[in-house]
């Protein structure tokens, strides 16, 4: 430790260890009090203090020779009772509070031991005060009083340090240093069993405390600017302000130093300043007031005149004032070096200024206040609440007092609810790390004991779901003056459109919207828009597949809301609970959507999702909102019946994909299981024979609601790696979306089945469980095997053999993308896939260098030989 | 030639007599002592310090001092004074 005490003799430093060692034992000691311990110390401490609080002040005074024995005695009280009504309540021992919706629990843990160090204004009171508060929250103190201020200081500790033993506090717990020197100070801050300085100063002190590098609390200078603005209660205004200014003779830093006056009502103010004892200072007087209590080489106050009475002052400086003048006042005219009394001034000696406006004394307050007070107190006197919050929006204080006195105002607990202290934290501003009136809790380590949590799920799906052969019938039961009917020119000419007309209740005027059969672009969504605001519609039918539904379902959110940005609600999110856009709630027009789909495969008629094709700039933006969500789903199988086989296909491995995908997402819950279990059974069983048996209704039907199905199951859960690999893949070299799924699959579950590389952080699963969730379903499809991992290679073999059924191609290079091709894409087939946000609910987060791996395998193929190669679960059943 | 270690039962009422007896046994050259903390609910300031001189005894002479049964309140204190690498601490 010498090193940090050059100067300091040998034994000088032992007898400093000695100290710091004695607190510290005295403070391992505290740690096995509980909150009933402290608090059985802290009471005859306080009584302790409020007894000898007139003794104390005396001593005080006669020591440093400022401020008054009555007000000091004042301060001894305030330190103490006031201090102690406001932490006799308070848990400061272990659990100290509790936020049982959160999870979280707060427990105290001490600092040890802390240096205090003490000001020469408030000698006694801030001894009092720190004790308390160590005692309270079970630390020691080593106190470092100002030179100036030392006898009664120590005899403060004295007083303090007797009584907490006598009451059980460990001994040791308090020490006073018997004399010290900077140098003494220096060693103690950079002393590595010091815990806490709580530097209560002037700058220097200050500075040093945050300069050691230690924990450190401190408070900055103060330079109170008062605006006495002209809606106030003048001559309560007047009383507070000399009652504050003068309280102790203005040895208080958060007491008024300018006060900013509005011109109407100076003159009044000045003169009921003189009717209650003031001495108003002539222009001569002021300017000598100025020149002899402020060093003009420095700027700051001389020390002669800190705590002194005005006609002390005034005797000095050679002004002469009535017997018993309680105040000098001197106006200025501006603020800074030029205008000696616009510094800070610890004396009862006020500066005033006469403003011309709000804004003109509004810009002086601001200008004294970063004149030397910045982040330390300020005051207003008004009723008039807009300048109040004008005045507390720019003006930079850890405390704005309110028509109360600045000084006991800021002490806190007298004239309003603040915390209780003598130390004021300053923030910023004045170099501080705090603007609380410093207090307990600033003692205490506060330790955080967060419990997992479970974030809230939900199971969202239409209102109405309407299914099996002739659902259709069921339009007629939705009355409205004036349906939209979006659809694609096939589905007119197949029939489908004329189907639909004949259920919509007669009294509707119906109008069709023929939008192209690809994913729609902004002036496709727009040309519904002016339709449905043209036709004033109050209900949409959405008839055809994804593409059709999706470009309805962002015609109604542009209808109801115009003012939608659907660039700006297109933004990435990572949790729809906390997504920064927020979709909009305000509603001009209202229209029901109802969905009915064509296609067995994208379920976008109970999805809260919409792509949009942007075709400036070639790509692809999806929404995702519940408020997307049609209205009412319409699944009628004879809109189907007639799907090309290809369709079928590729729609049906899309609709297996959401399953499987479902089913094993962190955000899986059972509502989501029940119904991706149950659509992986339905496609596995009807699949084959919608393919091979177009007419057979029930195929189609249970196909076309395992597609409804599989997305009620996304639609909460989300979907996985294989679609942002696909997305990636597909968008690339142009292959439909259920065909590019297909290609992924049986690796993807290879992958999802075997022990993460990295795991998905994910509070609402307790394990890794999607190599169970696959063997389950595994089980449902009565595949067998003993173990998860053969369950899982019998859901993989299965999967293949289906995608063999079906035709599907067996690999990337089966569809004639050349190997070179296919190597020179990966670096942007997996920049991509890595930026969808699909695989966000993986239970596996991807690599870049395992999404890469996965496209090779979807490259080389699937089948029993590459299987072999494939990466086997290797988890324990 | 197998060591046998010194054992002093801390009486919680008498901690200081107890720590001083250990102190005894130190001063005597014994080897190892072992110190009971098992009924030792809670240390004071004083019993701290001697615990720390005792300890700060033990390596001057490269004994070993060994503490039994000490409960997690005041393997605290003896975490938190700082002194507890001066001990071997025995379940």
């Amino acid at each position: 430790m010498s090193q940090n005490a050059p100067n300091l003799p040998q034994e000088r430093i032992l007898y400093l260890d000695g100290l710091v060692r004695q607190a510290r034992m005295a403070a391992a000691v505290f740690t096995q009090f509980s909150q009933e311990d402290v608090d059985r110390i802290v009471k005859p401490m306080v009584l302790a203090g409020m007894a000898q609080a007139q003794y104390l002040a005396r001593l005080a005074v006669e020591e440093t020779k400022l401020g008054v024995v009555e007000d000091k005695t004042i301060k001894n009280m305030v330190a103490t009772e006031f201090v102690y009504n406001y932490v006799k309540d308070k848990r400061t021992v272990g659990m100290i509070r509790e936020f049982p919706g959160r999870g979280i629990v707060e427990v105290a843990e001490p600092i040890g031991v802390i240096l205090s160090m003490t000001p020469i204004t408030n000698p006694t009171s801030t001894v009092l005060f720190k004790c308390i508060m160590a005692i309270k929250t079970r630390n020691a103190a080593i106190f470092s009083p100002h030179p100036q201020a030392w006898r009664c200081c120590a005899e403060a500790v004295k007083v303090m340090y007797e009584t907490a033993v006598k009451h059980g506090a460990p001994e040791g717990v308090f020490t006073c240093l018997e004399s010290h020197t900077h140098e003494d100070n220096a060693y103690l801050m950079h002393h590595p069993d010091i815990g806490l300085i709580d530097a209560t100063g002037g700058p220097g002190v200050v500075k040093a405390a945050y300069s050691s590098g230690k924990p450190a609390l401190g408070v900055g200078p103060g330079n109170t600017p008062v605006y006495l603005e002209k809606s106030a209660d003048l001559e309560m205004a007047v009383v507070d302000i000399i009652t504050s200014k003068t309280f102790d003779n203005g040895t208080i830093c958060a007491s008024e130093q300018t006060v900013v006056i509005d011109d109407e009502i100076y003159e009044a103010v000045l003169k009921n300043f003189a009717e209650l004892g003031a001495h108003i200072c002539s222009p001569q007087e002021a300017e000598l007031l100025g020149r002899t209590v402020i060093d003009p080489n420095t700027g700051y106050m001389q020390p002669m005149a800190v705590g002194q009475k005005a006609g002390r002052i005034a005797k000095f400086v050679g002004i002469p004032v009535k017997p018993k003048t309680k105040l000098l006042i001197a106006a200025v005219q501006g603020v800074g070096r030029e205008y000696p009394l616009s510094a800070e001034k610890l004396f009862p000696v006020l500066a005033v200024y006469r403003a011309k406006s709000t804004d003109e004394a509004l810009k002086v307050c601001m200008d004294v206040n970063h004149a030397g007070g910045l982040g330390h107190t300020a005051v207003i006197f008004s009723h008039n609440d807009t300048v109040i919050q004008k005045f507390s929006e720019v003006i930079n204080a850890g405390r704005i007092i309110v028509n109360s006195p600045g000084s006991i105002g800021a002490l806190g607990g007298v004239y309003n609810d603040m915390v209780p202290t003598f130390s004021f934290g300053c923030g910023t501003g004045g170099g501080n790390s705090t603007t609380d009136n410093v207090n307990v809790y600033h003692y205490l380590n506060i330790k955080r004991v967060a419990r997992r949590t479970q974030a809230h799920m939900w199971f969202r799906v239409p209102n109405q779901i309407y299914f099996n052969m002739n659902a259709v019938e069921n339009l007629r039961s939705f009355p409205s003056r004036s349906t939209l009917i979006v659809t694609n020119p096939i589905l007119e000419q197949v029939g489908h459109l004329d189907v639909v007309r004949r259920y919509i209740p007669p009294e509707t005027m119906i109008r069709t919207l023929l939008i192209p059969d690809a994913e729609p672009c902004a002036a496709v969504v727009m040309q519904g828009v002016e339709a449905l605001s043209s036709y004033k519609a109050d209900q949409i039918i959405a008839l055809g597949g994804g593409s059709v539904i999706d470009a309805a379902k962002i015609m109604k959110l542009k209808y109801e809301s115009p003012q939608a940005d659907l660039e700006e609600l297109a933004a990435p999110f990572l949790d729809l609970r906390k997504r920064v856009v927020q979709y909009p709630t305000e509603k001009v027009n209202h229209a029901r959507l109802i969905a009915i789909s064509t296609t067995s495969g994208t379920g976008s008629e109970v999805t809260p999702f919409a792509v949009l094709s942007d075709k400036e700039h070639g790509r692809k933006v999806t929404l995702a909102d519940y408020s997307l969500t049609p209205d009412v789903a319409i699944v009628d199988p004879q809109f189907v019946m007639s799907m090309p086989k290809g369709l079928t296909v590729d729609t049906g491995i899309d609709c297996l994909t959401h399953a499987l995908e479902a089913g094993v997402s962190i955000f899986a819950s059972p509502y989501t299981d029940s119904n991706a279990m149950q659509a992986v059974r339905l496609v596995f069983r009807y699949l084959p024979i919608a393919v091979e048996n177009p007419k057979d209704e029930e195929a189609r039907s249970m196909m076309h609601n395992a597609a409804c199905i599989a997305a009620i199951a996304f639609s909460n859960a989300s979907v996985g790696v294989n679609h942002a690999l696909a997305h990636s893949f597909g968008a690339h070299f142009n292959v439909p979306h259920g065909r590019a799924n297909a290609l992924m699959l049986p690796h993807v579950i290879a992958y999802n089945a075997s022990v993460p590389t990295k795991f998905m952080p994910s509070p609402n699963q307790r394990a890794y469980v999607a190599h169970k969730k696959y063997a389950m379903m595994a089980d449902l499809l009565g595949l067998g095997g003993k173990t998860v991992d053969e369950k899982v290679g019998n859901l993989i073999k299965s999967t293949e053999q289906l995608l063999d059924q079906l035709g599907v191609p067996r690999s990337i290079a089966d569809l004639g993308i050349s190997k070179d091709d296919f190597e020179n894409a990966i670096p942007a087939l997996v920049e991509h896939a890595f930026d969808d946000p699909s695989w966000r609910s993986n239970p596996r987060m991807p690599l870049m260098n395992e999404l890469a791996e996965l496209f090779r395998k979807a490259y080389d193929g699937r089948g029993p030989a590459k299987r072999s190669e494939l990466e086997h679960a290797h988890t324990a059943s | 030639m197998a060591i046998v270690a010194e054992w002093v039962k801390i009486d919680s009422a008498r901690m200081l007599e107890s720590l001083a007896t250990a102190q005894t046994k130190l001063d005597a050259g014994e080897s190892e002592v072992v110190l009971d903390f098992s009924s030792v609910e809670r240390l004071d300031a004083a019993a701290l310090n001697q615990l720390s001189e005792l300890g700060a005894l033990s390596s001057k002479k490269s004994a070993r001092l060994a503490l039994r049964g000490v409960n997690i309140g005041v393997y605290r204190v003896l975490k938190t004074s700082k002194i507890a690498d001066e001990f071997i601490f025995l379940s």
